[in-house]
Formats: C-alpha cells, sequence, structure tokens
C-alpha cells in the first residue's frame, strides 16, 4: 500500500483552510494547514511533501514568491496557485504556469468537485 | 497890555499845539486808509464797493485783474456796464444790491459764473452793508472769491463716490455696511438678489438676523472679535433668504475707521458658496470613483474570499448528507462568509454614497476605524502591518463623517502606494490640547522628495503612471480638511518615511456625547 500523499495548504484565513482541507479529506491525503509564508517554508524544509496550495496574497509574502522559494528548497511537491486576486488569464498567472513555476490556477469560488479533480491530477 | 501879549501868545501856543495834534491826527487817520486800501488790493479775493446809485465806487487789484478791466473802465460805471448781461440775469445782482440797502442786512451769498474772460471760473459772492458814521447806508461791498477749485474738488468726490457706488452695486458678492453695533446701513444689488430682501427691509437689522438659526452665534462671534481685535475677519455661515433657502456664504468683515481710529463701523463682503459647493462636491464624487477604481482589486479579493468560503461550505453540505457534525460547521461558515461580504458591500456604498450636507459630531476614532476595515484588504494583500495608535479619550469634532473618512482613505492609500513592497503603517490620534486632534499617518515608504513636497497639494499634481492617479486626492483633502477649520501638513524623508499630520479642531466631551 502506497503511503497517502502528503498535501500543505497556505492560506492566511482559518476558514478557507478549513473548506480545502474539509474538500480533500476524503481523498485520503495527510493534510496540514498553515496561514504564512514563514511557516510554509519552515514546513517545506521537513520535506516529504506531495503537493502544496498556495493563496496567492499572503500576509508576508507574494503567492507567486513563495512559490519560487520552494522550488529553490525542494523540487519534489507540485504547487498548485489559489488565488480570488487573480483571474486564470491574468499575465501573471500564465507566465507562472508557462514557466513550470506552479502546475495548476484555481480561482475563488471555487467547485470542490474541480479542486479535487485538479490536485487529483496535478500530483498524478 | 502885557497881559493881553501873554494871553495871545498862549492863544497861538495853544493853536499851534493844536495843529500839531490836528496833523498828527490827519497823518494816523491817513494811514489808516492807506493800510485799508492797501489790504483791499492785497486780498486774494475780488472787492468792489458800490452805491445807491448802483455805480462803482471802488474796485480792488483782485477785481480788476480777474476781470480785465482798467480801473478807469469800472470806477464810476454802472454796476450793469461792469457785468456781462447773462451774468446779471443769472444773479439778479441789481436788485440783490438794492434789497440790501432797504434792508441794511447783509445778502449771505450764491455762485456767479461767466464773468468775461473768466469763463469755466466759478465765484462765491456775498454783499455786505457798509454804513457811514450817520449810521445810514452809503455803500454795498460785493465780495467775490473764486471757488473754482474747491467745486472741482467737490465734483471730483462726488464723482469718486459714484464710482465706489457703482462698483458696489455691480459687484457679484454681497456688499454690507454695518454701524459698529453691527446693524446694517447699506446692502447692495448683490445681496438683494442673493437673499431676496431689499436693501429697505434689511436696513437697521442686525446682520446676524439673516444668518440660518444655527450660524448666528458664529457670525455674532465674528462680529464681536472684529470689535475687539479691529482686524479682518473671516467666516462662513449660511444666508437664510426671504424664499426660506439656506445660501452658504463666505464674509470677509472689516472695520471702518475714523480719522482718530476710532471704530465708525463694519464693511463685509459675502461670497455666494453655492456653485462652488455644488463643483466642489462634483469634484470630489469623482475623485471617489477614482479611489473606489484603485481599491476596486483589493475589494474584489476581500469579497471573493467569504464567497468562496460560503460556496465551498454548502458544496460540502451537499457532498456527505450524513456528516451532522460537518453540516454545523458548513451552516456557520456559509452565515459568517455571506456576512463579511456583506459588511464589505455595505461599506463600499457608503463609500460611494455623495456625503450628506449635514454637519454633526464625529468620533474620528470611529471614523478611522470604518475607513480602515473597508482598505484592510488592500494593507492585506500589500502585505503592510498596520498599527493602530489611538488615543483612549473619544476624539470628537464638529464635522462630515463621509468626507472626513474620504481624507483618510486618500491618505492610507497614498501611504500604501508609498509601500509597493510592503512595510509598516501607523494611525495615531491624539489630543493636543483642549482645543485641537492630531491624526497622524505615518508610513515607512519611499518618501517625498523635496521639491515635489510643495507641489503634492496642488490639482492634478500625480507622481503616478497615467490613468492610475488623478492628483486630486490630496487637493480635495486639503480643502475638506480646511473646511472643518483644520489643517494638513506633510513630513518626508526619501527613502525613509512620510507623515500626514491633519488637525482638527476638537469639541468637549459632553458635547460629543450628546450629539
Amino acid at each position: 500500500m502506497t503511503k497517502p500523499a502528503n498535501i500543505l495548504i497556505v492560506d492566511d484565513e482559518p476558514d478557507m483552510c478549513w473548506a480545502l482541507r474539509n474538500t480533500l479529506r476524503k481523498e485520503g491525503y495527510c493534510i496540514t494547514t498553515v496561514t504564512t509564508a514563514r511557516e510554509a517554508l519552515a514546513r517545506v524544509q521537513g520535506g516529504g511533501l506531495t503537493a502544496v496550495i498556495i493563496d496567492a496574497k499572503l500576509p508576508d509574502m507574494d503567492g507567486t514568491d513563495l512559490a519560487a522559494q520552494i522550488r529553490q528548497t525542494d523540487s519534489t511537491p507540485v504547487l498548485i496557485l489559489l488565488s480570488g486576486y487573480f483571474y486564470p488569464e491574468d499575465r501573471a498567472v500564465e507566465e507562472g504556469l508557462q514557466q513550470g513555476l506552479y502546475s495548476a490556477f484555481i480561482s475563488k469560488p471555487f467547485s470542490i468537485k474541480e479542486v479535487r479533480s485538479v490536485v487529483r491530477k496535478a500530483i498524478g | 497890555m502885557e497881559n493881553s501879549i501873554t494871553t495871545r501868545t498862549q492863544t497861538i501856543d495853544r493853536l499851534e499845539k493844536r495843529c500839531q495834534e490836528l496833523e498828527a491826527q490827519n497823518h494816523a487817520l491817513q494811514e489808516v486808509v492807506r493800510l485799508d486800501k492797501e489790504m483791499m488790493e492785497v486780498i486774494p479775493s475780488s472787492l468792489l464797493m458800490i452805491d445807491r446809485r448802483l455805480r462803482v465806487v471802488s474796485a480792488n487789484r483782485n477785481f480788476l485783474e480777474k476781470a480785465r478791466r482798467t480801473e478807469s473802465h469800472t470806477v464810476g460805471r454802472r454796476v450793469s456796464e461792469v457785468f456781462a448781461p447773462a451774468v446779471l440775469t443769472y444773479t439778479n445782482l441789481e436788485e440783490k444790491v438794492k434789497e440790501v440797502f432797504d434792508s441794511d442786512k447783509p445778502f449771505s451769498g450764491g455762485q456767479m459764473t461767466g464773468l468775461p474772460g473768466l469763463h469755466g471760473r466759478i465765484y462765491f459772492y456775498r454783499l455786505t452793508p457798509l454804513r457811514n458814521e450817520t449810521g445810514i447806508g452809503q455803500h454795498v461791498m460785493l465780495l467775490m472769491e473764486d471757488v473754482t477749485e474747491q467745486e472741482r474738488l467737490g465734483e471730483e468726490v462726488r464723482r469718486a463716490e459714484r464710482h465706489l457706488a457703482s462698483v458696489v452695486e455691480s459687484a457679484n458678492d454681497v456688499v454690507v455696511s454695518m454701524d459698529a453695533s453691527g446693524c446694517i446701513t447699506t446692502w447692495n444689488r448683490a445681496g438683494e438678489d442673493i437673499s431676496g430682501y431689499q436693501s429697505s427691509e434689511v436696513k437697521g437689522q442686525h446682520l446676524v438676523t439673516l444668518c440660518v438659526e444655527e450660524d448666528r452665534e458664529t457670525m455674532g462671534d465674528m462680529l464681536n472679535r472684529l470689535v475687539q481685535h479691529g482686524g479682518i475677519e473671516k467666516e462662513e455661515t449660511s444666508l437664510a433668504t426671504k424664499g426660506g433657502q439656506e445660501i452658504p456664504v463666505a464674509w470677509a468683515c472689516s472695520p471702518m475707521r475714523d480719522d482718530e481710529g476710532g471704530l465708525v463701523g463694519i464693511v463685509g463682503v459675502g461670497r455666494d458658496l453655492t456653485e462652488r459647493r455644488q463643483l466642489q462636491a462634483q469634484v470630489i464624487q469623482s475623485a471617489k470613483m477614482a479611489s473606489l477604481g484603485v481599491m476596486a482589486g483589493g475589494i474584489a479579493h476581500e469579497i471573493r474570499n467569504p464567497l468562496a468560503i460560503s460556496s465551498a461550505a454548502a458544496q460540502l453540505l451537499l457532498d456527505e448528507p450524513e456528516n451532522a457534525q460537518l453540516h454545523a460547521e458548513c451552516a456557520e461558515r456559509i452565515h459568517s462568509g455571506i456576512q463579511r461580504a456583506s459588511y464589505i458591500i455595505e461599506n463600499l456604498l457608503k463609500f460611494a454614497r455623495p456625503p450628506e450636507e449635514r454637519m454633526a459630531a464625529v468620533d474620528v476614532n470611529e471614523a478611522l476605524e470604518g475607513t480602515l476595515s473597508l482598505l484592510a484588504n488592500q494593507i492585506m494583500v500589500q502585505r503592510i502591518e498596520l498599527i493602530k495608535a489611538f488615543t483612549s479619550r473619544r476624539p470628537w469634532t464638529w464635522g462630515n463623517k463621509s468626507l472626513l473618512q474620504q481624507v483618510f482613505s486618500n491618505l492610507i492609500l497614498n501611504a500604501c502606494n508609498a509601500m509597493p513592497d510592503g512595510g509598516q503603517l501607523t494611525v495615531t490620534t491624539r489630543l493636543d490640547d483642549d482645543e485641537q486632534m492630531e491624526i497622524l499617518f505615518s508610513d515607512s515608504g519611499c518618501g517625498i522628495v523635496p521639491e515635489d513636497q510643495d507641489l503634492i497639494f496642488d490639482p492634478f499634481f500625480t507622481t503616478m503612471p497615467v490613468g492610475q492617479g488623478t492628483g486630486l486626492g490630496l487637493t480635495i483633502s486639503y480643502a475638506i480638511i480646511q473646511q472643518h477649520g483644520g489643517t494638513i501638513e506633510v513630513e518626508s524623508e526619501v527613502g525613509q518615511a512620510t507623515t500626514f499630520t491633519v488637525t482638527l479642531p476638537l469639541m468637549d466631551d459632553e458635547q460629543g456625547s450628546e450629539q
């Protein structure tokens, strides 16, 4: 039996973390949530993450910058950008996807089915 | 014999002595006559002596020179020969001379123009009866003074007065003069047009009675200050018109003084602010719309977060129909998410709505909280740390809350723009004394270069790229704060920090909490 995928959720809103955790709970992942970029980087240092879902606007750092820093530390986890600030067609989002900085983008509000399938696909 | 000789000698002696005395008297008399004549010659007026037959018996040099006549052509001639017929007809001179002879009373004066060779000169003349020892009037003295200069000056004064009066009448501003107690003495046409009250209706009334009820104290205080200190006083009050309207008027009043410096009256100039207020309101509204554009990004994010939470919670409810524990959590989050979203929208609408006209007591701390909650997301997404240092005593001021909030949001958004890479924003309120409060907005941003510091309050000055800033935010803020009797100042160090300090008059706690 394979080990469950480790997923880190980074969003400054605890209720958003709650919603994502419950959306993905039945998928059988091992889920951790943090509300700041600093905490997220510390968790990445610990290693073993399969995917990180990052909110685009965090109080201490931009989601894109956090993604870049995670990439520098650990190339393994799949990164998914989540935002109410950007739209899928925004240049910043398109560029990040093209450069392979993140594998997927989810805009808020989202459909839980979409989130489930995006994450499933991303971690393949 | 000897006796008679002695007597005769004495008589001769006496006669000689008498002769000497008479000679001396005659001398003295001649001297008096000479002096009289001399005096007649030197006085700067024209003198004519006229007898009962209306003939000129003497004329002084001044007359002869002015009238360009020789003595031989004047003395001994009839009055009708000496003066031109037009003068005689106009003044009725001969009749007047006769009247003076008959009544033995002087004629106190009249004007005379058109003397030969003296066109354009104006004379003032008098007739005085002169009596001889018997007391019977033998001559009448005609005294003529050249008053052309005085007349010309008088005419100039009248012309200047007419000119000033027409300036005052045609002014677009109310021009009102009052006595030292503030009662109206003159009221110009603009005053009539703006107030609807005719000059005759307001004369004698106190200017205070023309103000709307709530502004009467302000007007009275201003006039008192003026009487006490004597300087120019300015105040904005509303005029209650005859038709029941309220017209905002900016007054500038100054004292009128006499030559000794005593206060004799007050003059007030009042400008109708209706149009300016309307324009100002339009500019404020459009600037507000522009700042709404700037805020839109932040607001979209702010609304989409609670929407996303509510929507996810609703989907989870349907997804797991059996999980009662999850249901409770979901319902709670749907509720709180919707509440948050509607709170944001409510604030947004409050911000976008044109401000109320009325002034009221405003708790500045509370007003700031409202603005900060609207901008919380903008502040957050720019990773700006917000530090609030509010005074514990409520800082009440008399003002328009939504206008003040617009100033606050302008200053906060400016601070955010100055910190594109995040930073610290400190908002402080403190009471200076019992009269004034200070509101400080300090950022740790890029600062303002010294050459721009003088320009930032100018209209359309902006350092933002085209389309991103109107350049009106600070101009409007300045106007709003000024309207509230406060000040707004900036202190900045490039690359370090910028602090905007707003001062506002403080109301005392009791007044504030009564509202």
